[in-house]
C-alpha cells in the first residue's frame, strides 16, 4: 500500500502531470531559500570514479579552505560514467572526477562535459598539457613491469610488453584483463600496433598460460607468494603493499622508452554542462592542481602529480623520466573502450 | 496485497532486463550468445552451486544435530558463532584464506609447511562453503528441533533399525528445510561476485559484474542466471511436491531426550573448534593483522557515521521485509491457488536476481520515470526487501506447518477477519521465525555492495561500503576497522536474537 502511495506521491509531483498544486510548494521553496542560503555556503555534488575512502581528507580540506561542503558519490571510472551517461542532462552531478583518460573520454564525446574555466592547468607539467579542454589530468598513473625479486633481477626482464608471449615466461606472467587500467592499455596497443598485432598478442598471451587476476592488488600478492613471477599492475600498488609490508619480494621497472607497456593514464576532472554550482566546480578543479592537493596524490595515494615543483614518491622515477618511458598515445582515443572490449571478448578473455 | 506489490516490484527490473537484452541486433546477438565461454561460463556456475550446497550440507547437518539433539555444553554460545561466518564478506573470506597459502603465506610462516593457495574452483568452493553453511544450518536448526520424536520411536517399536529410521523417516522429514537451505545457498552462490573473482574462477555473474556498463551482454548475461536459478527453483518444486510432512497428531511435540556425548563430546569440540577456526577466527584474524600497521586516516568520526548508515538502511529494511514476509508466508502456506503460488514464486524471482541486475533495473528505472526517489533511502530499502524476502520467509515456512489451522479457524468462527486473525494468533506463534528472518535479512544488507553502491542517496556511505572502498585500494589497514565492526554489529544483533528466542 504505502508503495503505491509514495509512487502516486511522486508521479504526482512531476510537473507535466499536476501543474497547479506543484505552484504553491515552488513558491514556498523560492521564500525559504535566501534565508537558508545565508546558512549553509555552497554544496557541490562530485561523481567520482575512484574510491572517496582514497580521497576524503582531499574534500576535508577543500571544505576547510572554502567553506564548500562536498557530497559524493563514488564507484569504478567507467561505472560512474555509465550512470552520468544514463542520466544524461538530468544528472545532480557538478564534476566528475575519474581516474582514467578513456572514461572522461566517454562523459566528453556525450557532449556532457563544459568548456574548462579559462587558465584551468596552467602550471601543468609539459607532458600533461593540452590532454582536453573539457577536462584536466589531476594526477598520472603509469603502468609497470612488476616482478619477483627473488626470481629475477632487472637485467633479465623482458625489454618489452610484447616480448611477454616469448616461451621462457610460459605460465609465469599475471594480468588483470577485466580491470579498467588493463584495458586502457590494450586500447592503447590497439591504437599504437594495430588490431591484428594486438589480438594476435593477447591470443598468444593466452597460449602462453598467463594467469588471470581480478584486479591490480591480487597480483602482487600473487607475485609475493611466488605464484607468478611477471605481472603487469599499475605503479602504485607495490607501494601500497610496500607500506604493509616492507620486507615483500617484489620489485617494479619500466620497459623500453616509449613501449606501450609503459603507458602513462591520467586521472582527471571535468565540469558537468548541467552544473548547478559551476563556480565551487571550478574551485573544486583548482584545488586538485593547488599544491596541497598535489602533494597529498604523491604522498598519500603515491600517483605521480602533474604540476611543476612537486616530486613523485621517493621509489618512484622522476616526472622527465616518466616522459620519455611513456610511449606516445593520444589519451583521448583511450575513451574507444567499446572495440577494445569487443576485441576482448573475441579472444574469450571477457 | 504485500504479495502482489512484491511482485509488480521483482517484475519491473526483469521487464527492464529483457528489454534491454532483445534491443540489440541479431548480429550483435549472435556475436554474444553463441560462444563457446558461455557455455563454460554455464557450467562453472552450475557445478560451483552445486558443490557449495553439498559441502555446506555436510558442515551444516551435523552441526545442526549437535546443538538440538545432544548434551553439547553452550549450545547456545556455538549456535551463535556458527552463524557468524554470515557476517563475513565474501572478500574477506577469500583474502584470508589466500593470505594463508603459498611458500609466503601465513601458514608457512608460522607453522612451517607450506598449503596450496587456494584457487579456481576448489578455491572458490572453499571460501563460498565456509561463510554460507550457517544457511544451511539454520533452517535444519530449526527443522530438527521441531521433529517429532515419537514418529522415530513408533518406527523402532514396529522394528526398523536405526538406518531404516533415518532414511524413511527422519530424511523424508528434513526434506524441506534441506530443500529450503539449499535453495538459498545455491542462489546466493549464483549471484556471488566477490570470491569468484578472488579465486579466479569464471561464472555468470562474474561476467556480469565485469561486463555491466555494456548492458546489452550484461543483460543477457542476467537473465542467463536468472534461467539457471528458475531451474534450481523448478527442481525444488519438484522435490518438494513429493514428499509428504506430517505431525503424528495435534498440540505439542514432546521434547526429545538429549543424546548423551560423554566421551565423544571430545570429538565434537574438536571438530568445531576447527571449523569456527577457519570460518570465524581467521577471517577476523586477519581483519587484526591488516590493523596491526596502524591506519593513517581513521576518524572515529567516520566511523560512527558508516555504523550509523548501515544501521539506518539495515534495519528498516530487515523491519520492511519481515512485515511483508508473514503475510506472504501464510497466505502461501494456507491457501492453495495460483495468487499465493504466484507470490510464493515471486519472492524467489527476486531472490534468484542477482543483486546488480536487480539494482540496475532499478535505477535507470528511477533516472527515467522516477528521479525524486533517489534522492532518499527508499529505492535501497525496498531493493533489499525484494530480495531479501526469501530469508525471511524461510524460517517462517518452517514455524507454520507446526501451527494447526484448527487455532485459525476458531478465531475466524468467533468473527476475527483474515488480518485480524494472522495478527493476533498466527504472528504470536511465529515470533521466534520472524526474528531469525530479521537477522538474516539484517546482515544480509549489512555486507550487501552492488544495490548499495547503486540504489543510496549521494553521500550515503554505511560500513560495507567503507570497507570496500579502501580495501579495493589495497588499503587493508584502513579497511579494518570497518570490517570488524560489521562482524561485531552483526554478532551483537544474532546473538541478542537467540537470546530473545530461547525466553
Amino acid at each position: 500500500m504505502r508503495r503505491i502511495a509514495l509512487l502516486l506521491l511522486v508521479a504526482g509531483c512531476s510537473p507535466k502531470e499536476a501543474p497547479a498544486p506543484a505552484k504553491p510548494t515552488e513558491e514556498a521553496a523560492s521564500a525559504k531559500k535566501p534565508a537558508e542560503e545565508k546558512v549553509a555556503p555552497a554544496t557541490l555534488t562530485l561523481y567520482a570514479g575512484r574510491s572517496l575512502s582514497l580521497v576524503k581528507p582531499l574534500l576535508t580540506e577543500f571544505k576547510k579552505q572554502t567553506g564548500i561542503q562536498v557530497v559524493a558519490r563514488d564507484g569504478k571510472s567507467g561505472e560512474i560514467a555509465a550512470l552520468l551517461l544514463a542520466e544524461g542532462a538530468r544528472s545532480p552531478a557538478d564534476v566528475f572526477w575519474a581516474q582514467d583518460a578513456g572514461s572522461l573520454g566517454q562523459v566528453e564525446a556525450a557532449g556532457l562535459f563544459a568548456e574548462l574555466p579559462p587558465k584551468t592547468g596552467a602550471r601543468l607539467v609539459a607532458s600533461f598539457k593540452g590532454k582536453s579542454a573539457r577536462w584536466v589530468p589531476t594526477s598520472g598513473r603509469a603502468r609497470v613491469l612488476a616482478f619477483n625479486t627473488k626470481k629475477l633481477t632487472t637485467p633479465e626482464l623482458p625489454r618489452s610488453v610484447l616480448f611477454l608471449v616469448e616461451d621462457r615466461w610460459k605460465g609465469r606472467v599475471g594480468w588483470a584483463p577485466t580491470n579498467a587500467s588493463f584495458q586502457a592499455f590494450v586500447t592503447a596497443m590497439r591504437l599504437k600496433h594495430g588490431e591484428q598485432k594486438t589480438e594476435s598478442w593477447l591470443t598468444k598471451m593466452t597460449a602462453n598460460e598467463a594467469k588471470r587476476y581480478p584486479k591490480n592488488t591480487p597480483i602482487i600478492k600473487a607475485l609475493a607468494a611466488g605464484e607468478i613471477d611477471l605481472g603487469l599492475p599499475n605503479h602504485y600498488y607495490l607501494l601500497r603493499e610496500r607500506k604493509a609490508n616492507p620486507g615483500v619480494h617484489v620489485g617494479q621497472s619500466f620497459f623500453d622508452d616509449g613501449d606501450v607497456g609503459n603507458l602513462v593514464n591520467v586521472a582527471g576532472a571535468g565540469i558537468l554542462k548541467g552544473a548547478k554550482q559551476p563556480e565551487a566546480a571550478a574551485r573544486f578543479l583548482e584545488f586538485l592542481l593547488s599544491e596541497w592537493s598535489q602533494r597529498y596524490f604523491a604522498e598519500k595515494v603515491l600517483e605521480y602529480p602533474v604540476v611543476d615543483g612537486i616530486k613523485p614518491h621517493g621509489d618512484l622515477a622522476g616526472l622527465d623520466v616518466l616522459g620519455t618511458k611513456a610511449p606516445d598515445v593520444d589519451l583521448k582515443a583511450l575513451a574507444d573502450l567499446k572495440t577494445t572490449r569487443a576485441l576482448l571478448r573475441k579472444v574469450g578473455l571477457l | 496485497m504485500p504479495a502482489l506489490l512484491t511482485g509488480t516490484a521483482v517484475l519491473l527490473p526483469l521487464a527492464y532486463l529483457v528489454l534491454r537484452a532483445t534491443d540489440a541486433t541479431s548480429a550483435e546477438l549472435s556475436a554474444l550468445l553463441w560462444r563457446r565461454k558461455n557455455l563454460t561460463l554455464l557450467w562453472n556456475t552450475a557445478s560451483l552451486a552445486a558443490g557449495v550446497v553439498v559441502c555446506a550440507t555436510a558442515i551444516a547437518a551435523p552441526l545442526a544435530w549437535l546443538v538440538t539433539r545432544t548434551d553439547v555444553r553452550r549450545a547456545r554460545l556455538l549456535t551463535v558463532l556458527a552463524i557468524l561466518p554470515l557476517a563475513v564478506p565474501g572478500y574477506v573470506m577469500a583474502y584470508s584464506l589466500q593470505a594463508c597459502g603459498g611458500p609466503q603465506g601465513a601458514v608457512a610462516r608460522t607453522l612451517g609447511f607450506v598449503v596450496p593457495r587456494p584457487s579456481g574452483y576448489w578455491g572458490a568452493l572453499l571460501a563460498l562453503t565456509l561463510y554460507n553453511f550457517p544457511y544451511l544450518f539454520l533452517t535444519l536448526r530449526a527443522a530438527i528441533s521441531r521433529l517429532d520424536p515419537g514418529q522415530a520411536e513408533a518406527a523402532r517399536s514396529l522394528g526398523a533399525s536405526p538406518t531404516e529410521v533415518l532414511r524413511r523417516i527422519t530424511l523424508p522429514a528434513l526434506k524441506p528445510a534441506l530443500l529450503a537451505g539449499s535453495l538459498l545457498v545455491g542462489l546466493y552462490v549464483l549471484g556471488d561476485f566477490g570470491v569468484v573473482s578472488l579465486m579466479r574462477f569464471d561464472t555468470l555473474s562474474y561476467a556480469l559484474y565485469v561486463n555491466w556498463t555494456e548492458i546489452r551482454y550484461a543483460a543477457w548475461l542476467a537473465l542467463a542466471l536468472v534461467a539457471t536459478a528458475g531451474l534450481l527453483l523448478a527442481a525444488e518444486l519438484l522435490a518438494v511436491r513429493t514428499s509428504t510432512v506430517a505431525r503424528s497428531g495435534v498440540g505439542a511435540a514432546r521434547a526429545p531426550r538429549k543424546i548423551r556425548l560423554g566421551r565423544r563430546a571430545w570429538i565434537a569440540y574438536a571438530a568445531v573448534a576447527a571449523l569456527l577456526a577457519v570460518a570465524v577466527v581467521l577471517p577476523v584474524g586477519t581483519t587484526l593483522y591488516w590493523m596491526r600497521r596502524g591506519t593513517e586516516a581513521f576518524l572515529w568520526d567516520d566511523l560512527l557515521s558508516a555504523g550509523y548508515d548501515s544501521v539506518r538502511a539495515a534495519l528498516p529494511a530487515a523491519l520492511l521485509t519481515v512485515t511483508l514476509a508473514v503475510p506472504i508466508a501464510w497466505l502461501a502456506h494456507r491457501y492453495r491457488g495460483p495468487l499465493p503460488r504466484a507470490a510464493e514464486r515471486m519472492v524467489q524471482l527476486g531472490y534468484a536476481l542477482p543483486p546488480l541486475a536487480l539494482a540496475l533495473g532499478l535505477v535507470f528505472f528511477a533516472i527515467r520515470y522516477a528521479p525524486g526517489l533517489r534522492d532518499g533511502l527508499f529505492l535501497l530499502v525496498g531493493a533489499f526487501a525484494l530480495h531479501f524476502l526469501m530469508l525471511a520467509i524461510g524460517p517462517l515456512r518452517g514455524q507454520l506447518h507446526l501451527l494447526t489451522p484448527r487455532h485459525e479457524e476458531a478465531s475466524r468462527s468467533l468473527g476475527c477477519g483474515p488480518a485480524r486473525t494472522l495478527w493476533r494468533v498466527v504472528l504470536p506463534s511465529l515470533r521466534s521465525g520472524v526474528a531469525a528472518g530479521a537477522v538474516l535479512v539484517l546482515l544480509a544488507a549489512m555486507k550487501e555492495l552492488p544495490m548499495t553502491k547503486l540504489l543510496s542517496p549521494l553521500g550515503f556511505r554505511p560500513l560495507s561500503v567503507q570497507a570496500w572502498g579502501f580495501a579495493d585500494e589495497a588499503l587493508y589497514a584502513d579497511a579494518a576497522p570497518y570490517a570488524l565492526a560489521m562482524l561485531l554489529i552483526s554478532g551483537v544483533t544474532a546473538s541478542l536474537v537467540l537470546r530473545g528466542e530461547a525466553a
